[in-house]
């Protein structure tokens, strides 16, 4: 029991991003404002590459939840999303990036 | 970026447009109406949280603390409001024990307190009754002054006939107002007669009753008085003077009372 708990809590701090970008599609129902794209912009922001599976997850959950065509919203998110992360390295030098993907190793002087 | 994130991405791609042609047949059908039973309650939820009008919330928000400062206000006013009558009730026992001290009265005079209860133009409530002592006719004072006498005693409450009103008919004594003479107003004596109402009668024509003098009980005074008198006219048959007098009490201010012993 207590290592399933560890279990969730590590996977809760790895994928917050990710998950808060599915809550978002559901709240994003209730403002009536296209709340998962935003956070998906601010996601790619900082997670970077990380966000792709997330894109193309949240964007199939959306197109569940509008009863849509499937797949429309998970390229509509896996393509912004490589456009923010490219743009990203495009334009911002490598000092000037704030990426929270990577942990930094300090070693011990 | 690395070519593990370039190859995910594509793979993910793929998989998206593969999803969005297979989609244009029924393929995917079954898993739609699955998702849609599982996620149908969170859609009502979802759907009646829509309804929500997040304006009026806000505005029960805020006049719910309004109303929560409306009532601490209230409360704050109330307590004010207990504190000024408290020094109004103060202030006025203030003057009651200063006319108190300066008041010529007999010093074996002994007194009741009593709260007045209701007034009218004629008659007065005062809170205390026979279980108290009082008895018919007993005289209501405020300082020196005479209010009136008990008309009639109940248990804990009596009403008292004010002087002034037409059944408070009493012989009477008329003599200088001059400080001297509050104590032994038979020495400064101008005339006699019987009160009715406001209306003094009887007095004698050669009598020197002027406007401003005092009126006291004729059979033993005590240093009360009853009034004033106001205005003197000579009588219908010219054998007598009548006399107005006035009450020397404040009578729409009287909360408080003293009745005298016997």
């Amino acid at each position: 029991m207590k290592i399933n708990f560890n279990k969730l809590k590590i996977f809760l701090g790895k994928n917050s991003w990710g998950l808060v970008l599915i809550v978002s599609v559901l709240a994003g129902k209730v403002f009536g404002i296209p709340l998962a794209l935003l956070i998906l912009l601010g996601a790619a922001l900082f997670w970077q590459e990380k966000i792709f599976p997330w894109a193309f997850g949240a964007g199939l959950f959306l197109d569940f939840f509008l009863n849509g065509h499937l797949g429309v919203w998970s390229l509509i998110f896996l393509l912004i999303s490589l456009g923010i992360v490219l743009t990203k390295r495009l334009l911002l030098p490598a000092s000037n990036r704030l990426d929270l993907s990577r942990t930094i190793k300090i070693d011990r002087i | 970026m690395k070519k593990r994130y370039w190859r995910q991405w594509l793979i993910f791609l793929l998989t998206a447009l593969v999803i969005f042609i297979f989609d244009f047949w029924i393929i995917f059908q079954p898993f739609k109406s699955g998702f849609n039973v599982l996620i149908n309650p969170i859609k009502k939820f979802l759907y009646s949280g829509k309804n929500i009008d997040f304006e009026q919330f806000f505005l029960t928000a805020k006049l719910r603390s309004l109303k929560e400062e409306n009532y601490y206000l209230k409360e704050e006013i109330l307590k004010f409001k207990s504190n000024l009558i408290s020094s109004q009730e103060y202030h006025d026992e203030n003057i009651r024990l200063r006319q108190l001290l300066e008041v010529p009265l007999p010093q074996d005079l002994s007194f009741l307190p009593a709260q007045v209860i209701t007034q009218e133009k004629k008659k007065l409530l005062v809170n205390q009754g026979s279980k108290e002592g009082v008895f018919n006719h007993q005289l209501v004072l405020t300082g020196n002054c005479l209010v009136g006498w008990i008309d009639e005693v109940f248990l804990h409450q009596s009403d008292v006939l004010r002087v002034g009103s037409t059944n408070f008919d009493v012989p009477v004594l008329i003599f200088s107002n001059h400080p001297k003479c509050l104590a032994t107003p038979l020495f400064c004596l101008k005339g006699k007669g019987i009160l009715r109402g406001y209306l003094i009668e009887g007095i004698l024509q050669d009598e020197p009753v002027v406007e401003g003098d005092l009126v006291s009980f004729l059979n033993n005074s005590r240093g009360i008085l009853l009034g004033e008198i106001t205005e003197v006219s000579k009588s219908d048959d010219k054998i007598f003077q009548k006399a107005k007098i006035k009450s020397l009490t404040d009578s729409n201010r009287l909360t408080e009372v003293f009745l005298l012993k016997e």
